[in-house]
């Protein structure tokens, strides 16, 4: 049994950054140690997995090794590891996964799989002390784009999720064919500043049936196509204007779901997470939406939007606090999914909810 | 000196308990399970029923390859995470080299061939010492470490049959001859000798014999910077540096 005081070591490797942190009682980073292959991958213009494997094999043994004195610790002081199985990159997965077991194995202390996109929902436990769920979690990144409904430690409903690209995804494709450096999220927000978010009218999607999912990519190929008509017809392209345009149309996308979360959930704290959590057109169209809806609004702090061990740490605290350990026979799960963590299917999943997430008797959903 | 020896670079695969330099149990499966499965699940089996824990262990030995990319990252990963923690000494084993361990006395060449799929092998040529009273069982290396198609090694071997007696063979090991063993007997009529599974795969405990010769002679790797031996850059990479040219 886990000791309220433990610290857990995470590890986190499912793309393209190696890292571990670690936290003690599942809230307190004593140290998080990220090592970026951003400049490696620049020049293929996105992320190569095996070269993201190779690296993770190089940088992992450094990376806890400096996390562990960062916080002034040695592994003897360590009670438990939390890794990373999935959703991300298998190859690069197995390289945290493989030197967890290593270190629980030979340390004898329990290690425990963490599902990566629970781990950006728990980066918001370690930024706000008195945070406790029931709550909702808007998760965008590079790779992922869900809306979930946390009725308790390790206990989530998905209430929609991406069915083609993921949010960031969208906003990395469009802003490579406008020719913005890599990595091209964070590029073409700061592009689109200085833009006209109404210059453009894009489509917005729907996903029949399932009113609460995402759909990024119709509206990716609009915008790429919309590029590639202008040049064909030796338009004058204003890149500001395309990006504000785009970005105000991909963003009203994620806001628009929260509204019928809050109904379908009658849950009114709301905490945002991911890499695209540090957008700040994003942040201000939340902030307008939660004072509309009178619901508490929670992000964390920019270094743990991205992807970080800090995060995984704490939700594996959490996880061990709640009984779960991986054995060590565990596999990563590049298509993870969140619903696999609920052992038991959630009390909270009412007739009312599911009607409202899947769009049938909803109105105005 | 206790040693735990692991080999994840074919899909036969496994890891060996050794006590100076006596194989005290191995642990080998030929299963389509990952090494991710089912590695440190071995680990922890055959060190219980041999009756050891992580601390009695002395020195880490690991076959870094060449390989499945993904399997010897698993093997690397964990045995650089496990020498980390217990503060013991690691050794790379490059997996052809522990491949020809103890092997060849007689041939006149022995090709240590590991399947990189497409009529390729990660491949090695080693000359077994011509003594039968020798006492090393490491194998001088004599080609460098490279990926060959089937028909070069075909052609290096057959050069090297000619150049010796005429009785001489050249012995194919791994899992590389018995995939072209039918390539490799037609091109050395009678002079390629391949030898059955058991005998012809990489044995984890071989990694652990030849990992107690380099501990012994003072090889240690760092764990924080042993890495996998790979032979071939990522295809991104080929296809960015095609493009530069």
């Amino acid at each position: 049994m886990l000791s309220e005081d433990a610290i857990v070591l995470g590890i986190e490797t499912s793309c393209d950054e190696t890292a571990a942190a670690c936290v003690a009682r599942g809230r307190e980073t004593l140290s998080s140690v990220v090592s970026s292959q951003i400049e490696v991958h620049r020049k293929f213009g996105g992320v190569v997995p095996e070269i993201a494997s190779r690296r993770h094999v190089e940088a992992i043994i450094p990376v806890i090794d400096q996390a562990l004195s960062d916080a002034g610790l040695t592994l003897a002081g360590v009670d438990a590891v939390a890794v990373a199985y999935g959703p991300g990159l298998v190859g690069a997965l197995l390289v945290g996964l493989a030197a967890a077991k290593g270190l629980a194995f030979a340390m004898g202390i329990p290690m425990v799989c963490v599902n990566h996109i629970e781990g950006h929902i728990y980066a918001n436990f370690l930024a706000h002390a008195l945070l406790e769920p029931p709550m909702l979690c808007l998760t965008v990144s590079g790779g992922h784009t869900e809306l979930v409904a946390m009725h308790g430690h390790g206990r989530y409903q998905v209430l929609g999720r991406t069915r083609d690209d993921a949010a960031g995804e969208a906003f990395d494709k469009v802003a490579r064919v406008m020719g913005l450096p890599y990595p091209g999220g964070p590029a073409l927000e700061r592009l689109a500043r200085s833009g006209d978010p109404d210059a453009m009218a894009f489509p917005r999607a729907h996903v029949e049936g399932r009113p609460l999912d995402f759909s990024f990519s119709g509206l990716k190929t609009a915008v790429i196509n919309r590029l590639h008509t202008m040049e064909q017809k030796g338009a004058e392209i204003d890149a500001a204007d395309v990006a504000a345009s785009f970005q105000k149309a991909a963003l009203g996308e994620l806001v628009s779901r929260i509204e019928p979360g809050v109904r379908a959930t009658g849950i009114r704290k709301l905490a945002v997470s991911g890499g695209v959590a540090s957008n700040l057109a994003l942040r201000a169209a939340l902030d307008e939406l939660a004072a509309r809806l009178e619901i508490e609004l929670f992000y964390p702090p920019l270094a743990l939007c991205t992807d970080n061990a800090a995060m995984i740490a704490s939700a594996g605290y959490y996880g061990l606090a709640g009984g779960r350990t991986s054995g060590l026979d565990a596999n990563a799960v590049p298509g993870a999914r969140l619903e696999d963590v609920s052992a038991a299917l959630c009390r909270e999943d009412t007739a009312a909810c599911r009607r409202i997430i899947s769009g049938v008797g909803a109105s105005g959903a | 000196m206790l040693i735990l020896a692991m080999d994840t670079s074919t899909m036969i695969g496994g890891i060996a308990l050794l006590r100076d330099g006596v194989v005290v149990g191995e642990h080998i499966l030929n299963v389509r399970a990952t090494h991710s499965e089912r590695l440190m699940s071995s680990v922890e089996a055959l060190m219980a029923a041999a009756g050891v824990c992580p601390t009695d262990l002395d020195a880490m030995a690991c076959g870094v390859g060449p390989g499945s990319f993904t399997g010897v990252r698993i093997g690397v990963s964990a045995c650089k995470a496990m020498a980390y923690a217990l503060s013991i000494p690691m050794v790379s084993v490059p997996s052809l080299d522990a491949l020809a361990y103890g092997r060849g006395r007689g041939a006149c060449a022995v090709w240590c061939l590991i399947d990189a799929r497409h009529g390729r092998c990660y491949s090695a040529c080693f000359k077994p010492p011509e003594s039968l009273e020798a006492q090393a069982w490491a194998l001088q290396r004599v080609s460098d470490y490279a990926i060959r198609s089937i028909s070069e090694v075909c052609a290096l071997a057959q050069e090297s049959v000619s150049a010796s007696a005429s009785s001489a063979r050249a012995l194919f090991l791994g899992d590389g001859a018995l995939a072209y063993a039918e390539s490799l007997r037609a091109a050395l009529p009678g002079a390629a000798e391949i030898p059955p599974a058991p005998g012809a795969i990489l044995r984890p405990s071989q990694v652990g014999l030849l990992g107690t010769d380099l501990l012994r002679a003072g090889a240690v790797s760092d764990p924080r910077a042993a890495v996998p031996m790979y032979l071939r850059p990522s295809e991104a990479e080929v296809k960015l540096a095609q493009g530069e040219r």
